[in-house]
């Protein structure tokens, strides 16, 4: 489930908007049960909610209801969901649906500057991404993350960002996004749902990073991190990738016993998938048996 | 884009699926709540709705959810709960304590899911007595559904965590040696799992640990021909998704399934290769050697 704390949510558009306490809740509510409610000791009622998000704004991706921005929302998220775990080719029909409501945002940009970077296309990809992060008011600048809302796509693309910095060989300026990014998740996401996918990607990403600038005992912190990430939430479909990455970093450590070990591991996962592949026989009739 | 437009999702698919106001917020909330959340009148809480959202079977992680603090750090505790009953009981044990401190007990839905992680390291621990267990497994399903009978399974609503309470009952059936009685609950279950309406990402991590429940049976039933086409479902799910949580035991099931039903020697001998570098993987080279071992001696392949 993603989930935003509403206090948490409101303290911090309040504050990123210089706005004091007393600014949010006149006419509204009391100083007092707002600062309840932003502590998270009170859940606001509707109507008193509705107020506070309509008086700080649209501009900072907050709006009230709205039913076709929560259907946009819904497609959003299972894209990048696909996206995430190389699904692809599930996406055409989400893409078709989010163009028919015509919306006029940053994400088919995001989609392409994806497609770009699975084409190897590093200076389109940035373009790409820098004019989404211009819509949102970043402008490259990692120093307002702190408090902004991030959907699930705008986290997706800072990875992708960082990941075509450090294929241009900006390593200093990928980490240090990535760095922010990792911390922006830590303090203020749920890691139940995508939000714990888009970790374990960064990880990754990140061990990816250090294996290519050769750091390989770097690179195998990050790989236990984002594996003991996997075990635990049950997120299985990067292991191959993480598996990869140590046997590239053991290689470069010039361990060839743990290198080989790891590239098998690999193996056997990519023939596990083909082989139940070809192996489909007739189906046995399980009715039968059945109560 | 906030919770408020919930309410409408929950009632147009309560409307699609022709339920009743009742039954869908039996043991959760009143009548008059949920109706004042399908009309955006109030917040529900946070476990409230997934409750309401898990029994209609929409997945609420496309949703954006607002909740309090005490809810999100509640949910955040059950995880780590559950990330190490496996690994450290004693970790796990003070974690529950937690939970259960933190649980709102005028809260049915957030009660039955620290009894839920309560139970399960009741199993885990196997301290009391395994018939006492099974009787609080189903003493915990009808906090929230008060007239809960296994053979009317098929006509139910159900949450995750109940459903995960079935699932955990018929383990503890499995251990009492009730195999029948815990095959039955198993494939109640899965057949719950299996309807139409549910939300494939919902049910994803259930229906592979209920499936593979069932091949352990049926295998320990001695039904190897059943199990096998499992099995097959099993693993045909692995390649759709590129991967699933339980490999090593999945292979485990399928090997000794191949030996059995005497399958051609290189198609047996490839799985247990295959499955030696997968348990190597996950559980390391100790384990591996005694798979090795097991395989040697029970079935004369070296």
């Amino acid at each position: 489930m993603s989930e935003y704390c509403m206090g948490e949510m409101i303290k911090r558009t309040r504050k990123s908007m210089n706005m004091s306490q007393e600014e949010l809740a006149f006419g509204i509510c009391s100083v007092s049960t707002l600062s309840r409610i932003e502590n998270g000791l009170e859940t606001p009622a509707r109507a008193t909610f509705e107020k506070m998000v309509e008086r700080l704004g649209e501009s900072k991706g907050l709006s009230p209801c709205d039913t076709a921005e929560d259907e946009a929302y819904r497609l959003r998220l299972l894209t990048v969901r696909n996206i995430i775990r190389g699904q692809q080719e599930k996406n055409s029909f989400l893409l078709d649906e989010y163009g028919a409501m015509g919306r006029a945002d940053a994400f088919p940009d995001y989609i392409k500057a994806s497609a770009s970077l699975d084409e190897q296309n590093t200076t389109e990809c940035v373009a790409l991404l820098k004019s989404i992060f211009g819509k949102k008011g970043f402008r490259g600048d990692l120093s307002k993350i702190d408090y902004a809302i991030l959907e699930p796509y705008e986290v997706h693309s800072f990875i992708l960002y960082a990941k075509c910095l450090s294929e241009k060989g900006e390593y200093s300026k990928a980490e240090r996004t990535i760095n922010a990014l990792k911390k922006y998740l830590e303090e203020s996401c749920n890691f139940d749902g995508i939000y714990g996918e888009l970790y374990i990607v960064l990880l990754t990403e990140y061990a990816e990073m250090a294996v290519t600038m050769g750091n390989s005992a770097e690179s195998l912190a990050w790989c236990a991190l984002a594996l003991n990430e996997i075990e635990c939430r049950g997120k299985t479909f990067l292991k191959k990738k993480v598996f990869d990455i140590k046997a590239r970093a053991y290689e470069a450590d010039g361990r060839r016993e743990l290198e080989h070990e790891y590239r098998n591991y690999a193996h056997v996962l990519t023939e596990l998938i083909k082989s139940c592949a070809v192996e489909r026989k007739k189906p046995v009739a399980v009715a039968m048996f059945n109560y | 884009m906030w919770e408020v437009r919930i309410g409408e999702i929950i009632r147009s698919q309560r409307e699609k699926l022709n339920i009743r106001q009742g039954k869908l917020s039996e043991g959760i909330c009143t009548v008059s709540t949920l109706s004042k959340i399908e009309n955006g009148v109030i917040f529900p809480t946070r476990y409230k709705l997934q409750y309401l959202m898990e029994r209609l079977g929409i997945d609420s992680e496309q949703y954006v959810i607002l909740s309090s603090k005490r809810e999100i750090e509640f949910n955040e505790m059950v995880r780590v709960f559950n990330s190490c009953l496996k690994k450290d009981p004693a970790v796990a044990t003070y974690m529950l304590k937690r939970v259960e401190k933190a649980a709102d007990s005028t809260n049915d839905a957030e009660y039955q899911i620290y009894g839920e992680c309560s139970l399960r390291l009741d199993i885990a621990e196997r301290k009391k007595p395994l018939e006492n267990i099974a009787r609080e497994a189903m003493e915990l399903l009808h906090d929230t559904k008060a007239n809960f009978s296994l053979d009317r399974l098929g006509e139910d609503l159900l949450s995750k965590t109940e459903w995960n309470i079935l699932i955990d009952y018929a383990k503890v059936l499995m251990l009492l040696d009730r195999k029948e009685e815990a095959l039955r609950v198993l494939l109640g279950v899965k057949g719950y799992l299996s309807k139409k309406h549910m939300d494939a990402e919902l049910i994803r991590g259930d229906y592979e640990t209920v499936l593979l429940r069932i091949v352990e049976t049926l295998v320990s039933m001695g039904r190897f021909f059943e199990a096998d086409s499992y099995s097959d479902e099993l693993l045909e799910g692995f390649s759709k998704n590129k991967a699933t949580a339980n490999l090593v035991e999945i292979m485990i099931n399928r090997t000794t399934i191949a030996i059995n039903l005497r399958k051609p020697p290189e198609h047996v001998k490839r799985m247990i290769m295959q499955t030696r570098e997968v348990i190597k993987m996950d559980k390391g080279s100790e384990t591996a050697e005694r798979f090795d071992d097991y395989v040697r001696k029970e079935c004369g392949y070296a």
